[in-house]
């Protein structure tokens, strides 16, 4: 929806999620810092500094391993819908930890030569062809300039000027940011570290993030309505639609189809909306508009058009009901048009 | 990689930034309600602009090319 810019969308809910975010990010550092003391083989202490060096850097892959795994999680349970929509604030928070790491790599390993740091980050291992030597810190450094640009780019303001396309392309780009990631610790701390818990971490959170992947991409396939003879899809029985709610089905091409009830009647808009590709199937009717559940924008069920002033609009979609069952065409009409609901009770 | 020319790779990457930096001041202080009628004025309070920063700094070719060339606004 047109509207004034904020910094942050606060709701009750997002201020207790970054909260509980804050708390469980400051107990693992501190957990993982004491539990590393404590753990050390006599003789072989660490500097505080490279204790926090590796509780921020294990703390950045554990991150990004969940916030890669939140997605097909949410598709599989409802329990996980909460880290979805919250998922920009995770994203940058993941970010800021990894900077605080590759700060104190910076300071610490290159920041006190007369080189600048930055040209002895490329030149002090110049070991490229050597697979247990190879200068890992690079691919962590390019890891976190992907990180960089979908953090910076993570307000609204990108999503709307870059256009929904380029920003979910180069938002897309977290898959090449967690593959550098993990080719930085296999090749990095894997290389050094004795503690097998290591290669544990590593090895759960990667095939974690390619089995979830796998898997509920098998399921969307699986899943995928096949037409009925006429070309429409059944969606459910009229008594299966709750009131104010959608079932979402998806068509074998294109997007996904919201369909709603309310009341008496049955509409089907695109379930995608416009503002960050919320998924509006997952939201309900508040004030006889379409609300979508990631920031609240609104559409007229009746044309998916946002209500005056607002000027955002999505595909609609001819709904039927025929013995008590409802049906969608799944060819869209052009964004805003008109579409008459279906009536409960009624032959359309 | 020898020395000078990793120097002359980081050099370059600074100069990016520091371009990134000044394009990201226009977009601050006037660019971006030029673009985006949603981001005129009171529309994109300092917090914001201070928020949008970082991105242009990344992304200022794109964002000085809409500047030039983008006529209509974006969608929402």
């Amino acid at each position: 929806m047109s509207h004034d810019y904020k910094a942050v969308q606060w709701t009750p809910f997002k201020k207790r999620f970054d909260l509980w975010m804050l708390a469980g990010i400051i107990l693992y550092l501190i957990g993982f810092i004491v539990v590393g003391e404590v753990t050390q083989p006599p003789g072989e202490s660490i500097h505080p500094v490279q204790a926090v060096m590796r509780a921020t850097g294990t703390l950045a892959f554990l991150l990004l391993t969940f916030i890669l795994c939140i997605g097909p999680l949410a598709r599989m349970t409802d329990r996980f819908k909460p880290f979805l929509y919250n998922r920009r604030h995770l994203g940058v928070t993941t970010f800021l930890i990894g900077l605080i790491h590759a700060a104190l790599v910076m300071m610490w390993y290159h920041g006190f030569s007369e080189t600048n740091p930055f040209v002895s980050l490329f030149i002090s291992n110049p070991r490229y062809e050597s697979l247990s030597g190879f200068p890992f810190e690079v691919l962590g450094f390019g890891a976190l300039l992907i990180m960089f640009l979908m953090a910076a780019t993570s307000h609204d303001f990108w999503n709307a000027n870059l256009g929904p396309g380029v920003w979910k392309a180069l938002h897309m780009g977290v898959y090449v940011a967690y593959a550098l990631l993990i080719a930085h610790v296999a090749l990095g701390a894997i290389q050094f570290e004795k503690s097998p818990a290591y290669v544990g971490l590593l090895v759960a959170g990667a095939t974690s993030v390619f089995a979830l992947h796998v898997g509920t991409g098998m399921m969307t396939l699986r899943g995928r309505d096949r037409p009925e003879t006429d070309g429409w899809l059944k969606v459910a029985n009229v008594t299966d639609m709750e009131d104010a709610r959608a079932k979402i089905v998806r068509p074998a091409k294109g997007e996904a189809i919201a369909i709603f009830r309310d009341g008496d009647k049955v509409s089907a808009v695109s379930n995608v909306c416009r503002h960050q590709g919320g998924p509006l199937g997952e939201g309900r009717i508040v004030d006889g508009c379409i609300t979508c559940p990631w920031h609240g924008f609104q559409y007229r069920m009746e044309d998916g058009q946002s209500p005056p002033p607002f000027t955002e609009k999505i595909a609609t979609y001819a709904t039927r009901i025929i013995d008590g069952v409802v049906y969608v065409n799944p060819e869209p009409n052009v964004p805003g048009t008109p579409q008459t609901p279906s009536q409960i009770g009624a032959t359309s | 990689m020898s020395e000078s020319t990793t120097n002359l790779f980081v050099t370059a990457i600074g100069i990016y930034f520091l371009i990134g930096f000044f394009v990201g001041l226009i977009y601050m202080f006037g660019g971006a309600g030029r673009i985006d009628p949603a981001a005129k004025g009171k529309g994109l309070p300092l917090r914001v602009r201070l928020l949008i920063l970082p991105g242009t700094i990344g992304l200022w070719p794109i964002m000085l090319m809409k500047l030039f060339v983008q006529k209509e606004p974006p969608v929402s």
